[in-house]
Order: structure tokens, then C-alpha cells, then sequence
């Protein structure tokens, strides 16, 4: 199941975001991991290998295991980062 | 180049940094405060990510009365605050390592990044380290799963982003940390099918009133969290813990599996329940974030308590390296009342140091506190007894579960490259890849000196941490070519 939003915990100023080109709503001051997490979104980057998938895990950018691709940038922290309208997110290389 | 100066200069934002950063300032001296957050105020007084998102929790909007009125204090000195800077090395004025020793007429050079007013450099003739702790999560088969999280992550999700997890969740593990989460959730109707915790319910209450005495807001927090999960008739169920997550790596957690654990943290298999859940929250105490006082050379201990390093310190709280001091949770895992007073006492003794202020003077500042730091620091201790770590819990990991989850190194490679000679963490380490990815071996480095103590028979304090080299976070080539002002053309 998928992450929950307190009900009218923000300003309504909704975006969107693009997550391998498809369109992820995201409020401002949410971060990346929140947007995906919203939508369903758990596996937040496929490792090469065996490797497991980058998800959630400390929230507080000291595990690193939550890295996704944003615009082109590699190994960015999704659980700090915040969304801005436009962003495009990739999961996999 | 000259860099900005300081008399001194603290890294970390929380209470210990905010505490010591007031009372050194009032003496007069140069303060620079370094932090990495968005905003001051630690994993204590968190704030949401931006004023767009307007709800506090429960628990918060009490913290946040407290924390405003530290900062109409805070914003009325000469404090220079570096926010969302991450220390990534610290250096003498020739820009050498410090290991260990520090030269009486030496500063340090305090390197950083993202540049801030475009410094990405100061200098100080003394440091405090507020560095804090992060959650400390045991191995178990399936813990590198979507859906598996630390108490830590589920209360940041809430507080800084108004965000709760949703489904059914498990809350695991040992500390007081994970009631006061699993109470949250349940205020916000989570449903939370249980909370597991690692210690007796009989342990430590002989000891309890020695060590709560006069501390009631401490009683006040414990009673109100178990209060609520009782209302909810949330089972709270000791001496247990998480033996295994159900579920795949694509789709996340759709179960889990737990059961009992005896008294030195041995699971008892045949015990095993199942329930369904989506979200697992789970981490045994706290590390403490000692990557800085590693890379400056100072001297560690384990401490078996915690199950994990932390930096020696004296009753100064100053480290084996002269002039570089510690405050809050890094040293005792107190929690805030302690790290606020802590971050005084540090200060003080950085005024002492720098010859601000004299003995006598210091002394009569430190009478002041050192009472009702005491105490503070007795209740941490019990806290941390009744929590202490169990070396038992490893035995939950089998042969294919990830030590190293950065570099996929599971716990067969790390018996077999113990069998192949690896006597301490650093040839492990060279072999397999362990603590060499991501998180930089924040994650697996205690975890795997346990697992070597109990394989070898050797005493975990006897091990050493293998070496810490600077960057100690990963950082971007273009960025430290960029802030060198390297221009490399065609």
C-alpha cells in the first residue's frame, strides 16, 4: 500500500514530476522519496547485478540506499532532495 | 588563501550544537555552526522540509515552542551559521591530515560542501563535534526489502513531510525510540500490528528510581507512549524481535516473521509467528556518527551497550586530540536533555582551553550543571543497560543474508574470508568489499566486528575500525575541482 499524505498538511501547490516519463504529482516542500512513495513508487532505483534495488531506508541521508537518477544527475539523495515542477526522475539506468 | 576564522567551530545543529554554540557566544568568542541540515534543530526539534507544509505532529508542535524560543536567543548573537553543509574533511593549515595529534599553534581547516557565501573552507582554533547518532539496524534475511525502514525514517516521513506509511506495520526493535514512533502512528489511526521489543519487561526496575529520580519529564514521555498503545490494545510484546521479511525485492514487504529471543538475544525459531504487514520498522538503539572523529585520529572504544564505536572523551568531553571536543548523543545517547547540557559543558571547556575564560571561572559555570547533568547521564546509562545490545541477534542473519548491503556482501563471504585469514575488519574489508560502497561502512562496520568476535572468540573492544580517509561523505569531482578553482581546458 502506498504512503499516505496527513489530509490538509500542505499548501495546495501541486506539480508535477516525471518519473521514467510518466507524470507523478508531488506538492512543494515534499522531497522526492515522498512523491514516489505517494504514488506507489517503492523500488526507488534498479542496481545492476545483484544488487538489491535503492529504496527507503534512514530517511535522513546517511544510508544512501535511497539514490535515484534526477535530470541526468546520477546518485542523488531522494530523501533529501526537494521536487521542483519538470523534475525528471529515472529508476534504472 | 585565507579562509574565515573562528575561535570555534561546532558540527551539528541539534541541541548539543545549539547549547554549545549559546554559551560559548556569550563569552564573547568567535562561533561558526555547521549543519547539514535545511533548517537547525537536529532529529529533535524537526521541522517540516518547507513552510508549504504546514501540520505538526502531536509531539512536535511541543517541541517547537521550545525550539523557537532557543533561536530568539540564537538570532540575537554573532553565531555564523553554515546551514546545509556537509563536512566531508578536516585538515591542518597545510591542508594535511591531523591524525591524532594537533599542534598547539595549529588551526583547523574545516572543509565543506556545497560552498556557503562562497566559502567551502573556515579555519578554528578549536572544535566541538555534535555529530549525533542514526538508527542501527541487525541483519535479517530480508532487510534490504522495500518497505523496511528505521523508527528514525518513519518520524522524519511524519515531521518534516507529513507522511505516514500506509497499511499494516510492524514496529521492532530496542530503544524508546520505536514506542514513541509506534505511538505516533497510532494517534494518526496507522494500523501498527504490534511492537516487539528486544528487553525483558522486568528489566532494569530495581534500578529505575535511582536512576528517574527528580526526572519526570522522562517518566511523563515513556507512560504517555505506552499509554496509547495500550488504549489501542496495540500488543506490546517483549523479548522478541524480527526473525524475517516476507516479500521480494520488486514488489516490497508483504509479511513478516518474528518470534522470540532469550535473554542474550538468541532467536528461538520454533517460536516463529507470521502476520501481514506492508511496512516493517525496526533498528536495534543507535551508532553513533563518529566518521569526523575518526578521520581527525582520535581514539575510540566499543561500547557494548551500544554494540557499536564512539569517541573517547575526558571530563572536559574533550577527544584525544587537543582542542577537538565532543557534545550530545555521540558520546552517551542521552537524548536531548542531556545533549543540551553537554553542549555547555563543552563549550565551557572551550573557553577554558582558549584562555577565554579562567579555571576558577569555568569551574563555577560547570558547578552550575553538573548535578542535574549527572543525573541525566545515570538515566542514560540505565537506559542503554535495560537496551544494552545483544550479541545474540546476529544469529537471525543466515548464510545469504546482506551484511554489506552497499556492496552486497552477505554473511557467507564474511565467514568465508574470516576462515580465509582475515584477522580484523580491515582485511575483511579487502577482501570482500565490505564498508567500502555508499554509506561508507556506517551500516555494516560493527555489525561485522560482532560477527568476527563471536566466529574468532576475540573480545569486540579488542578490534580496531579500519581507517577513515577524507572525503567521509561521497562528493562530487566537479564540485572540489570547481570550489580548488582547477580550471581544466580543452
Amino acid at each position: 500500500m502506498s504512503a499516505i499524505r496527513i489530509p490538509k498538511s500542505r499548501q495546495d501547490k501541486s506539480f508535477d514530476i516525471e518519473v521514467d516519463g510518466i507524470k507523478v504529482l508531488a506538492y512543494e516542500g515534499e522531497t522526492v522519496a515522498t512523491a514516489l512513495q505517494c504514488a506507489g513508487i517503492k523500488v526507488f532505483f534498479k542496481q545492476e547485478g545483484s544488487l538489491p534495488p535503492n529504496r527507503l531506508f534512514c530517511g535522513m541521508g546517511t544510508c544512501r540506499q535511497c539514490l535515484v537518477t534526477i535530470d541526468d544527475q546520477v546518485n542523488c539523495l531522494a530523501c533529501q532532495t526537494l521536487a521542483y515542477p519538470g523534475m525528471k526522475v529515472r529508476t534504472s539506468l | 588563501m585565507n579562509y574565515p576564522f573562528f575561535d570555534l567551530a561546532i558540527i551539528g545543529g541539534g541541541p548539543a550544537g545549539i547549547a554549545a554554540a549559546l554559551q560559548s557566544a556569550s563569552a564573547g568568542i568567535s562561533v561558526a555552526l555547521l549543519d547539514e541540515g535545511t533548517q537547525l534543530g537536529g532529529h529533535y526539534y524537526k521541522q517540516p522540509f518547507s513552510s508549504t507544509i504546514t501540520h505538526l505532529s502531536f509531539s512536535q508542535s511541543k517541541k517547537m515552542a521550545e525550539f523557537d524560543s532557543l533561536m530568539a536567543v540564537l538570532t540575537k548573537t554573532n553565531i555564523k551559521i553554515f546551514q546545509g553543509v556537509h563536512v566531508w574533511g578536516i585538515f591542518n593549515k597545510e591542508g594535511k591530515t591531523i591524525n591524532g595529534k594537533s599542534n598547539t599553534d595549529d588551526v583547523f581547516r574545516i572543509c565543506f560542501e556545497p560552498p556557503y557565501n562562497s566559502h567551502d573552507c573556515i579555519e578554528a582554533k578549536a572544535l566541538i563535534l555534535a555529530t549525533g547518532v542514526y538508527d542501527r539496524p541487525i541483519p535479517f534475511p530480508g532487510w534490504e526489502m522495500p518497505g523496511v525502514v528505521t523508527p528514525g525514517a518513519v518520524q522524519i516521513q511524519l515531521e518534516k513531510q507529513a507522511l505516514l506509511p500506509g497499511g499494516k506495520v510492524l514496529v521492532a526493535g530496542s530503544g524508546p525510540l520505536q514506542f514513541v514512533v509506534a505511538a505516533e502512528l497510532i494517534r494518526y489511526g496507522v494500523d501498527v500490528i504490534a511492537v516487539l521489543d528486544t528487553s525483558s519487561f522486568f528489566d532494569g526496575w530495581k534500578t529505575i528510581f535511582s536512576a528517574l529520580g527528580g526526572l519526570k519529564s522522562r517518566w511523563l514521555e515513556g507512560v504517555q507512549a505506552g499509554i496509547t498503545l495500550m488504549r489501542n490494545r496495540v500488543p506490546i510484546l517483549f523479548r522478541h524481535a524480527v526473525f524475517r521479511a516476507i516479500g521480494d525485492n520488486q514488489n516490497g514487504v508483504q509479511g513478516v516473521v518474528y518470534g522470540r529471543i532469550d535473554s542474550t538475544g538468541i532467536p528461538l525459531f520454533q517460536t516463529a509467528r507470521k502476520a501481514q504487514v506492508d511496512v516493517i520498522c525496526c533498528a536495534y538503539g543507535f551508532s553513533p556518527s563518529i566518521a569526523l572523529s575518526l578521520h581527525l585520529g582520535c581514539k575510540h572504544k566499543y561500547d557494548p551497550f551500544l554494540g557499536a564505536w564512539k569517541p573517547c572523551y575526558d571530563d572536559r568531553l574533550q577527544t584525544s586530540v587537543d582542542r577537538v571536543f565532543v557534545a550530545g548523543d555521540v558520546t552517551k545517547v542521552g537524548g536531548k536533555p542531556l545533549a543540551l547540557l553537554q553542549g555547555r559543558w563543552a563549550a565551557i571547556s572551550v573557553l577554558e582551553r582558549l584562555g577565554a575564560w579562567t579555571k576558577e571561572t569555568a569551574e563555577e559555570e560547570r558547578a552550575i550543571i553538573k548535578s542535574v547533568m549527572r543525573r541525566e547521564e545515570q538515566f542514560a546509562q540505565w537506559l542503554w543497560t535495560r537496551y544494552r545490545m545483544l550479541p545474540g541477534l546476529l544469529q537471525i542473519a543466515d548464510e545469504e543474508t546482506l551484511i554489506c548491503r552497499c556492496e552486497g556482501v552477505r554473511l557467507a563471504e564474511i565467514r568465508a574470508s574470516i576462515e580465509d585469514g582475515a584477522a580484523d575488519l580491515f582485511g575483511i574489508k579487502l577482501r570482500t568489499r565490505m564498508g567500502m560502497g555508499q554509506c561508507q561502512g556506517r551500516y555494516c562496520f560493527s555489525t561485522t566486528a560482532m560477527l568476527l568476535a563471536s566466529y574468532t572468540g576475540k573480545n569486540v573492544s579488542d578490534l580496531d575500525l579500519p581507517t577513515i580517509r577524507p572525503p567521509i561523505i561521497p562528493v562530487r569531482l566537479k564540485q572540489l575541482a570547481a570550489d580548488r578553482q582547477v580550471k581544466i581546458d580543452n
